[in-house]
């Protein structure tokens, strides 16, 4: 089904995959393929279907035709839960943290899920003393050590948002997905989320859908333009710069 | 201070029966029972925040399942005495597990109307199972004796109920601070997040559920041991309500705040079903003062009002005051007009006032004797409703501010539902 296996297996192949609402057509014959450790940035017009690849991605939506493979095993139609369990993770554009708890918690719960242990009514051992230390290290390597007894409704929306990125790693994922991770920050705040995600992503593939073009260049080091449902182009960033069908489509279009 | 309060509150209950006679006695073993059904159902609310509207279902269960254990050791079989409400809490949490696993495939009011539903086949079912659960007539066992514990007189049904009472709260408070209960909070809070952090939120809410099915029916183990039977009545959705209006009573978000939300309507019926048939009515006034005035129930106002001072303001004593003497006027003003209308309409009133001949016989409310139709009567109630309405004025902002926040609460769940 996937032909002949290159040397390096690729992390994420999505080959064929089509997707319709009823009557309407939203995504038709996508095919995208990460090697480990790239970066690729999903972009195009509003209304192009970079929401529903990514809602198929990451087990929201089941695709109408085609297939996913993470690890060259197929995730088409899985359940987030066992999706995250096989090394996918994703954000979310509209923050998804517990703001009834504390950060700590926030990340604690997410490492604990990295170490299968998820239905525990006592935390002693030597399993519960590494997921400790592990909580304590990411808050540490995000320097959010300060905030870790906050509960995370009470702190500042980019908090939050270093939070969500927090989370997303924390479960040991060897793909990344990111939906819109600088949606709603100032230039200020953007410019220090890239360097951020770039810090906490390190060593993962990333796959993200992002309107901002400086966050794109900034993070991304291959693009995939979507427009009306189709791949029209994908390349690194100064090929699609320079690409005079994308221009025509999305960079021109005065969308940005 | 408030760190020893449970062991306060433990010590008074220990020492209670040195203390106070049989009648209120046999009342706080209603209420510790009440209590134990309450927390247990509190796990679904306060902590997965599930609103279940068929609790009874799992409470009853817990009863029947008790009542043929004990039947099946007069005929000879061994159990332990002191695990009986274990019986009751195993056949909860397994009916639980089922009807939880169809429950919380959906959320808000589906998951409401789902457990309405689930409620209402078992009653069927039970109801038409005569040979086993008995029918309106029910089923009895005595109490079997342990060893050199007699468990005959009410004192040691009141320190059996105590103990397994105890054992549960401290079962749900270990519960609440494990991890296990770190993700149930999660999954109320965002439910998408923990699935997408590899947790099946099917399977851990079905279980939740359960527990908090198993919870209710040891509880209702409890109440089968010490009333020695139980009937079909005990499935109705009466005692579904009951949980619910004593949950938010005391308030979901406090940990025991259930516990004094079902320690006070049981204690309330306790003392004013024997003054008045209208109990229930008051009890129904109550409901909706607390879900306008207190949406977070009584411990929630506890818990608001112990910030306050914490963080170093005082209360608004003159305020309190002011509206505390006004509901104290309403609500005498309410009750001695239901009073008086409630003995008017009864048939025996104008029997009375046939054979005795006076047009308007008194009616006594409050130890005073007041004739319906007199000004006097007229003017104290108007007086009393004038008086509160006006001491209580500049509350009622707050009570339409809740309204619409509850409102805005149900239908924002509804909304998000699946």
């Amino acid at each position: 089904m996937t032909g002949r296996q290159p040397p390096s297996p690729p992390v994420l192949v999505i080959e064929g995959v089509a997707k319709r609402f009823g009557p309407i057509p939203v995504l038709s014959d996508i095919n995208i393929t990460l090697k480990h450790g790239e970066r690729r940035a999903l972009i195009g017009p509003n209304g192009a279907g970079k929401s529903t690849l990514f809602n198929l991605v990451s087990g929201r939506f089941r695709p109408t035709s085609g297939t996913i493979l993470l690890d060259g095993k197929r995730i088409d139609g899985q359940p987030p839960h066992l999706l995250s369990r096989v090394g996918l993770s994703r954000s979310f554009q509209i923050t998804q943290v517990f703001g009834g708890l504390s950060l700590y918690d926030n990340v604690f719960m997410a490492i604990m899920s990295r170490h299968s242990r998820r239905w525990s009514l006592v935390q002693a051992g030597p399993a519960w003393r590494a997921i400790r230390a592990e909580t304590d290290e990411l808050i540490e390597h995000a320097q959010l050590t300060g905030l870790s007894r906050r509960l995370a409704g009470t702190l500042a929306y980019s908090e939050q948002r270093a939070l969500e990125i927090c989370m997303t790693v924390a479960t040991g994922p060897s793909v990344v997905l990111l939906d819109e991770p600088t949606a709603g920050m100032s230039r200020a705040e953007t410019a220090a989320m890239v360097a951020f995600i770039a810090r906490m992503t390190e060593g993962r593939t990333l796959m993200m859908v992002e309107h901002d073009m400086d966050v794109v260049f900034g993070l991304a080091d291959t693009i995939s333009v979507l427009a009306n449902g189709h791949i029209l182009a994908t390349g690194t960033p100064a090929e699609i710069r320079d690409d005079a069908r994308v221009q025509d489509a999305y960079l021109g279009g005065g969308a940005h | 201070m408030v760190r020893f309060a449970p062991v306060l509150v433990i010590l008074l209950l220990l020492g209670l029966p040195r203390l106070v006679d049989m009648a209120f006695l046999n009342a706080m073993v209603l209420v510790l029972i009440a209590a134990l059904y309450a927390m247990g159902y509190n796990l679904l609310w306060g902590q997965a925040g599930l609103i279940s509207f068929g609790h009874a279902t799992y409470f009853a269960f817990g009863a029947s399942c008790t009542i043929l254990m004990m039947q099946a050791i007069e005929k000879g079989s061994s159990f332990p005495t002191p695990l009986l409400p274990l019986a009751g809490g195993v056949a909860g949490f397994l009916l639980g597990l089922v009807a939880g696993w169809f429950a919380t495939i959906r959320t808000g009011v589906y998951f409401a109307m789902i457990t309405v539903a689930i409620t209402e086949l078992v009653r069927a079912i039970v109801q038409r199972w005569d040979s086993l659960f008995g029918g309106e007539a029910g089923i009895a066992a005595g109490r079997p004796a342990w060893g050199p514990f007699g468990l005959q007189k009410l004192v040691d049904v009141y320190y059996f109920t105590l103990v397994w009472v105890v054992l549960g709260v401290a079962f749900l408070w270990f519960l609440q601070r494990s991890p296990l209960g770190l993700v149930i909070r999660g999954v109320r809070e965002q439910e998408e997040r923990v699935s997408f952090l590899g947790y099946d939120t099917h399977a851990l809410k079905t279980l939740v559920f359960a527990i908090s099915a198993g919870i209710s029916g040891v509880a209702g183990g409890l109440l089968a041991f010490t009333n020695e039977s139980t009937n079909v009545t005990l499935y109705e959705g009466a005692y579904s309500s009951t949980v619910l209006v004593n949950t938010v009573i005391g308030g979901a978000g406090v940990f025991l705040g259930p516990a004094v939300g079902a320690a006070l309507t049981t204690l309330f019926g306790y003392y004013v079903a024997n003054m008045t048939v209208y109990w229930l009515l008051y009890m129904g006034l109550l409901f909706v003062v607390i879900v306008l005035y207190a949406p977070r129930g009584l411990s929630g106002l506890a818990v608001e009002a112990m910030q306050t001072l914490r963080a170093g303001k005082r209360l608004a004593f003159p305020l309190i005051l002011r509206r505390g003497i006004g509901a104290v006027l309403l609500a005498a003003g309410t009750i001695l007009l239901v009073e008086i209308i409630g003995a008017i309409v009864a048939p025996v009133y104008w029997a009375t006032a046939k054979s005795t001949g006076v047009a308007w016989p008194a009616v006594t409310v409050f130890g005073l004797a007041w004739t319906p139709a007199a000004p006097l009567t007229m003017a104290t109630i108007a007086g009393l409703f004038g008086l509160g309405s006006l001491l209580l004025r500049g509350a009622a902002g707050p009570a339409r501010r809740n309204a619409a926040a509850l409102i805005g609460r149900l239908t924002g769940r509804a909304g998000r539902a699946p």
